[in-house]
This record gives C-alpha cells, sequence and structure tokens, in this order.
C-alpha cells in the first residue's frame, strides 16, 4: 500500500509540475468557473450569442496575457461592423499588443497567424462553420505552440454534440430584462453553473478598469 | 418635412500628419540624394537638387518604424533624413499632395528654413500661406517642364497663358494664390487652359483627391529590374506543380547581380502566358519590405503572396481548364535599397515588430491597429495606430470614463431604427449626450441610450430631429 501511495503521489507531482500554465483572469468570478482559468495551449468553444455584452467576459483574460507581454489577436467574422478601441481600452485591454482582422474565413485567409507563436491568444469570433479537419488543425496548433484559441459562436452550444477538439466548453447568456449573467461550464472542469448580476460582475471587474 | 442627413461610410480615418505621404526634398549633397532610394523605391527628380519620393508604396512600413522607435511619424521622417545628411544643410517638406510638397519646399528654401516641415503642421501650414505668385509660377514653370516632357504641354502656349493669367491676377488685386482657393478650376480652365488648371487644382487638393492621378510623375530608374524568365516544357493550371517552379526562380532572382543581398522588395510582377499566348500580369505587393534573400531556399512569405493572387486570377478565369499556364516572367517591379549605415532601416533587431511585419507580410488579410484620439465623438475617437501622439493623461481618464459604458463594436454606418415598431418590451437606460462637428452635419446633439428590445442590447442615439440610430452594439 505504501508503495501505491508512492506512486500515486509521484504521478500527482509530476502532473502538478507539467500541467499547462493557466492564464487566471483575476477575477474571482470567473477564474472559479475555470477552476482557475483558461489553460495555455487548450482549444475552447464559446457559445455567445451576439448583442447580449457577453464579449466583456473574456476581456479580463486579455488583459491577463496582456500582462503576460502576449500579443492577442482577435479575429470576427461579421461585417460592416468595426471595432470601438475606446471601448476595449476602458476594459483594460492594451491597444499595443492587440491586433484585429475581419474575416469570416478565418484559416483560409490568416492561416500563418495559427502557424506561427506570436499570437499566444487568439479569438475567433463568428466565423463560417469550421470543419472538424479545421478544429483539429487549431488543436494541433495551439497546443504545439502553447496558445489559448478561443472559438466564439453565436448561438448557444448544444449539450450533447459538439466539438470533440475542444477541451473546454462554455455557454455563456445574459437575460436582459434581469440583468443576469449566466455562464454554464459544458466540458473541460467540473460542470457548474455561475449566475451573477451585471452589478456584481462590474464590482469583481472594477479593478481591472483603466480609470 | 424633416431632412434626413446621410451619414458618411465610416472608415478608422488617419490622423492629418499619417494622410501625408509626399516628401520633396533640396540639397546640395547629390551623394545623399542618392541614398534617398532608402526611403522609397519611388523617387522622381524634380530638378537637378531637387527630388520628390512618394511614401505611398511603404507607407505602412514607416508607421511601424515609428511605432518600434516610440516616435511620431513626423520625427522618425525628420531622424532618417538627419541621419543620411549627416550635418550637411537640407530642406524637406512633407505634405499631403506632391505638388504641395514642391511649392512648401520652395518657400523653405526662399525663407532659409533648412531642415524637415511638415504641411500638416502649424508651422507648416503658416508658412504655406505666405505663398506668393512668384513662387507658384516658378515651381508652375518647373511643372509644365515635366509635363513636356510627358508630352502633355507645349511650353509656347503655357507660357502664353501664364501671361494673361498673371495680369488678370494683378488687375484683381489678388495677392496670393492662397487666399482665392475657392476659384473653381473649371473657371480656371475656361480661361487660361487645362494645364494651368489642373496645376491649380492640385495646389488645394486633399490627400484622397483624384487630381494626384494627373501629376506628371517620371520614377527615376537607378538600375534594371532583377527579371527571370521561364517557360515550360508543358502546360500546366495546378499551383503545386508552378509552386516548386516559381520557389526556384525566386532564389535564382536572388543571385542576379542586379539584385543585392540586403535589399527589400515591395513589390513583384508575375507575368503568365497562358496556352492561348494571353499575357496577364499579376501584381505581388507586400505590406513592408520583404527581403527574398533571407527567405532562401524555401521563400515561404514570396510563395503564400504569389498563391493568394493565383487563386484569385483562377476564380476570375473561372476556373476553366483549359487554360493552362505555359511561361511567365517574374519580375521585381519596386526594392528599397539599403544604406551603408544600418542604423535604424535595416536594422535587423529580431524584436516584436519584426517578427509582425514579417507575419504580416505572409497574411492575405491586414491585422488592424488602433491608438486613440482625443475625440468625444464615438467614430472619431480612434484612428489607425501610427505612433502620432495619444490623447493627453488629463483627456484619457474622461475619455476612458465614457469609453466604459460604450460598447465594444461599432457600426461602420449609424443604422436608422424605429424603437416604438417594436412588439416586446424595450429598455433604455440614458448614457451621454454629445454634440457632433458643425461643419460636419450642422451642429446636431446626439443623446446616447443602451437600448434593450428582443435579444441584443444596441447603442442607440437620438438626434436634434428626434430620429433613432443604431451606432453600436453590446457584443
Amino acid at each position: 500500500m505504501r508503495l501505491m501511495d508512492a506512486i500515486i503521489q509521484n504521478k500527482i507531482r509530476y502532473l502538478e509540475q507539467h500541467a499547462p500554465p493557466v492564464l487566471s483572469s483575476g477575477l474571482p468570478l470567473l477564474d472559479e468557473l475555470l477552476e482557475g482559468g483558461l489553460h495555455e495551449g487548450e482549444l475552447s468553444e464559446w457559445g455567445m450569442p451576439w448583442g447580449q455584452g457577453l464579449r466583456e467576459l473574456l476581456l479580463p483574460f486579455l488583459a491577463a496575457a496582456q500582462r503576460k507581454d502576449y500579443w492577442i489577436l482577435w479575429i470576427y467574422g461579421q461585417s460592416k461592423i468595426c471595432v470601438n478601441p475606446l471601448a476595449w481600452k476602458a476594459r483594460a485591454v492594451d491597444l499595443n499588443r492587440i491586433r484585429f482582422a475581419q474575416s469570416e474565413h478565418a484559416l483560409r485567409d490568416l492561416r500563418p497567424v495559427f502557424l506561427s507563436d506570436f499570437f499566444r491568444l487568439i479569438v475567433i469570433d463568428q466565423s463560417k462553420q469550421l470543419s472538424d479537419e479545421d478544429c483539429a488543425f487549431l488543436a494541433r496548433q495551439a497546443r504545439r505552440l502553447r496558445q489559448s484559441i478561443l472559438i466564439l459562436k453565436p448561438y448557444a452550444l448544444s449539450h450533447t454534440q459538439g466539438n470533440v477538439w475542444a477541451r473546454l466548453r462554455v455557454n455563456c447568456g445574459q437575460d436582459l430584462q434581469s440583468r443576469m449573467f449566466r455562464a454554464e461550464l459544458l466540458k473541460g472542469r467540473h460542470p457548474k453553473q455561475l449566475l451573477f448580476s451585471t452589478r456584481q460582475w462590474m464590482e469583481s471587474n472594477s479593478h481591472n478598469n483603466e480609470f | 418635412m424633416k431632412a434626413i442627413i446621410p451619414f458618411p461610410q465610416h472608415e478608422p480615418g488617419l490622423l492629418p500628419a499619417e494622410t501625408a505621404c509626399f516628401l520633396a526634398v533640396r540639397s546640395h549633397a547629390a551623394k545623399s540624394l542618392e541614398q534617398l532610394q532608402a526611403l522609397t523605391p519611388r523617387i522622381m527628380q524634380w530638378d537637378a537638387d531637387s527630388r520628390i519620393l512618394d511614401l505611398r508604396l511603404c507607407s505602412a512600413f514607416w508607421q511601424y518604424q515609428a511605432r518600434r522607435q516610440n516616435q511620431s511619424l513626423l520625427e522618425c521622417l525628420q531622424s532618417e533624413l538627419d541621419e543620411l545628411f549627416a550635418g550637411q544643410t537640407y530642406h524637406a517638406a512633407f505634405a499631403e499632395t506632391p505638388w504641395q510638397a514642391v511649392l512648401l519646399l520652395s518657400l523653405l528654401e526662399e525663407m532659409q528654413i533648412p531642415g524637415f516641415t511638415s504641411k500638416t503642421s502649424r508651422f507648416g501650414s503658416n508658412i504655406m500661406r505666405s505663398l506668393s505668385w512668384e513662387i507658384w509660377w516658378q515651381c508652375a514653370a518647373t511643372y509644365a517642364e515635366q509635363s513636356r516632357a510627358h508630352k502633355k504641354a507645349e511650353m509656347s502656349s503655357f507660357l502664353q497663358q501664364k501671361g494673361a493669367m498673371e495680369l488678370t491676377m494683378r488687375r484683381l488685386g489678388l495677392k496670393s494664390p492662397m487666399q482665392h482657393q475657392f476659384l473653381p478650376s473649371s473657371q480656371i480652365k475656361r480661361r487660361f487652359g487645362s494645364l494651368i488648371a489642373e496645376i491649380w487644382e492640385q495646389t488645394f487638393a486633399k490627400a484622397e483627391s483624384s487630381s494626384l492621378d494627373a501629376f506628371p510623375w517620371r520614377f527615376m530608374s537607378f538600375c534594371e529590374n532583377p527579371r527571370i524568365q521561364r517557360h515550360l516544357d508543358f502546360s500546366t493550371n495546378d499551383w503545386s506543380t508552378v509552386e516548386a517552379y516559381l520557389a526556384d526562380d525566386l532564389n535564382r532572382l536572388c543571385l542576379l547581380d542586379s539584385f543585392k543581398k540586403g535589399e527589400r522588395i515591395l513589390q513583384l510582377e508575375w507575368m503568365i502566358v497562358l496556352c492561348n499566348l494571353q499575357e496577364i500580369p499579376v501584381s505581388i505587393l507586400f505590406r513592408h519590405p520583404h527581403s527574398l534573400h533571407d527567405e532562401s531556399p524555401y521563400q515561404r512569405t514570396a510563395l503564400l503572396q504569389i498563391s493568394y493572387s493565383f487563386q484569385k486570377l483562377w476564380q476570375k478565369l473561372q476556373n476553366h481548364d483549359e487554360l493552362r499556364i505555359i511561361s511567365w516572367t517574374l519580375e521585381v517591379k519596386e526594392k528599397i535599397r539599403p544604406r551603408m549605415r544600418q542604423a535604424t532601416l535595416f536594422h535587423e533587431s529580431r524584436d516584436d515588430w519584426h517578427a509582425l511585419m514579417n507575419l504580416e507580410n505572409m497574411l492575405l488579410k491586414p491585422l488592424e491597429a488602433y491608438q486613440l484620439k482625443e475625440d468625444w465623438v464615438p467614430e472619431d475617437s480612434f484612428t489607425i495606430s501610427s505612433g502620432a501622439q495619444s490623447p493627453s493623461r488629463s483627456s484619457l481618464r474622461s475619455l476612458l470614463q465614457l469609453g466604459r459604458t460604450r460598447p465594444l463594436f461599432l457600426y461602420q454606418t449609424p443604422q436608422r431604427i424605429l424603437p416604438q415598431s417594436s412588439q416586446t418590451k424595450t429598455l433604455w437606460n440614458f448614457h451621454e449626450r454629445t454634440m457632433e462637428k458643425w461643419w460636419r452635419r450642422r451642429g446636431l446633439t446626439r443623446n446616447y441610450y443602451q437600448f434593450t428590445r428582443d435579444a441584443e442590447m444596441l447603442w442607440v442615439f437620438r438626434d436634434t430631429y428626434g430620429e433613432y440610430f443604431a451606432q453600436g452594439v453590446y457584443a
């Protein structure tokens, strides 16, 4: 039994030493949901319907990544819109270390960024349907280059079917009438659901505000 | 009936300094003038001691250099010129159009103001206001000479028209061209001919004006363009086959005497010949100066850019299988020649900026970078990042407080909405009031609200006329 205990302890120590670095947002709400934060080298999928203010939930991760001197790339698939940099800056995103790109076909138009370790955090927001092969490629590259790649979908993710290559899957939503955020973990950590109000979010995020 | 004033399509605007892309330089240091090729491959000899530089092709590169050195674009260019001329006297004028750069240059020389001056600066614009007819006509005469070389004008008719216009201006008591910029060029053309009208129009043209195309450019050719030709033993339209041969040709280009190691290319031309002997030129542009020598033998960046053009071309030819390539010529059209001293331009530091420029050269789509401006109007609160001055600390605090309630994304053109038509419950949350610029849309006020309806949150404003427009979305 003592031998077994020793083997188990060694294994745990090995896993702890070789665990992927975690990108913590610094906000207890989010870090509690993700059990520490985003893992580097991980492909994650987020169900974030458009127009519900949900992308704000990711900005603390961007700010945290930039504090580690990482470069961020946000690829948005919507046409006829443009980025509002003042709003991003006000939410503690450093405009000097982030780039944006408008593309509906991220892998076709921007493939070299996924083959380089320059951008350590890449968000693919509403790209056209990614095939299994594309997702496999993204997962492989994320692991190899220690990138965090986030795929944002404009709808709630299914509980039963989904991206097998994503190690983390999260559904987010907001009840616009009651102003309550909802985040539900589908895969990658212990299943849990989190409900918090806009006020709780603002209070939690207050230290990240630039002013 | 209330008029609905249309919104212009919003493009993230450049600051005034960054719309300027033309540099006119005068100096007696002939050797230093030759080295201006380090700034751009597009140089025109205006007269024996003057050159005009077209920086449009590498403006993105210079903006990056400025950001890398934590300088504004103007400071970066000034330091480059100071190093090039190394203590020798020079006059340099930077402006939005080549003709305005020439005029400013002449003024600087007359006033004996050496060094670098930008027309977009307060100092430069004040100097421009003092433009006299004498200097204008002196420069116009050179313009006419250059146009004559273009076979556009006969000098005798120009001199005749010049005399007539001088007399008219004297009789009317018009003391300076700059005071009368509202004289329409169509009237000038009717009375004094098309060449003088063209020069007149160029004097007051803005950066985006189409009259820039009329400028009598004649770029200097410093050496023969490196060129490689290939004839295939078979015809093909398969990219993988073409790619292998192209890689070989790019490496062969690097071995030519006319292409020195250290030179950077900005534009390649790939002239394809199809089996029906149709010749199709394909232009391959690089966002930043690119070194073919450094990427030898794989030539990944160049091949990526050529492949994008190839796919686009084949789509345009509608994928006709019978259209196959039998030969091509690969030519370096624009390249930058390095300076002997590698203090800044080709300093081979492997920092983030260098890696980012190399990465951008490989991409089909450009990457967007932004910086803030000191402006409360949402669509004017930012610009494309260029190293220009950021808002002051005190303004920044107010701006950021404002930004906290603004959405992450804006519509390129605000969309008119009819909030009363919604069947479901809506929520209105007042955020801010701002005023539009009176010279743009007659000083309308905008009351901004966070407007929630159905399953989306929009950023909506109500203008002075009671119309509602959605300008952003809380994504």
